[in-house]
């Protein structure tokens, strides 16, 4: 289980661990983000600083339906007790939890200051099996 | 791991990514899965189709590391979206 816990802007903060393809790690604090269906956030100074490799590049829609192109990079992510791969997309904010990252667990928030959050495998395997 | 790094800017992937999409590509992804992700080498108009990306990803790149790659979805030239999403039928 992953647990977490609800801050006084009411936003869902993770501690998560990543790593880079020569090992350096970096402690980080994310948000969950349900409006957002990629993997990962992070801003471009710490996916230079794990020397995280570039993998493609496409474009992503913002909050205010503009569109803007954006790089993915591959980075590890100890998830669960696990370590697995995830795609990260640059983003010079706070980093961000998406759904993708989310996919096959259950999310819970008790939505007050100091909240717990905790994120468990769900029993059976999502429906559409999909990962990535 | 193959350690490419992007040659050409930004926005350049992107527009030759599309063409090549909307030119090569798109009649035969029709009927997969709209959200289905769509990886194309802009310099050879390889692609892979995957329901996840990092399978596209690592199926594409295999085949050629150097690889210069355009991501999107199946149906939309969006890849990841942020917040609000445009409401089909907007203006």
């Amino acid at each position: 289980m992953i647990t977490g816990s609800v801050n006084s802007d009411l936003e869902g903060i993770l501690r998560i661990t990543v790593r880079g393809p020569n090992g350096k790690r970096k402690r980080i604090t994310a948000v969950i983000d349900t409006g957002y269906n990629g993997s990962l956030t992070l801003p471009l100074e710490l996916i230079a600083d794990l020397g995280l490799p570039w993998r493609d590049t496409g474009s992503a829609m913002l909050g205010d339906g503009s569109i803007c192109e954006c790089d993915i990079y591959a980075s590890w992510v100890v998830w669960n007790r696990r370590t697995i791969g995830v795609f990260v997309e640059e983003a010079n904010t706070t980093p961000l939890v998406g759904m993708e990252l989310l996919r096959g667990f259950e999310l819970n928030m008790k939505v007050e200051r100091h909240g717990q959050v905790t994120i468990k495998p769900m029993r059976r395997r999502p429906r559409d099996g999909r990962r990535g | 791991m193959a350690t490419t790094k992007r040659r050409y800017p930004k926005e350049e992937i992107v527009k030759r990514g599309d063409a090549i999409f909307e030119k090569d590509v798109k009649r035969h992804v029709k009927g997969r899965d709209p959200m289905d992700y769509v990886l194309i080498d802009i310099e050879t108009g390889d692609y892979e189709v995957d329901a996840v990306h990092m399978a596209a990803h690592d199926r594409l790149r295999g085949r050629n590391p150097d690889a210069q790659i355009y991501a999107r979805r199946v149906g939309s030239r969006v890849l990841h979206h942020f917040g609000g999403r445009i409401r089909p039928g907007a203006k």
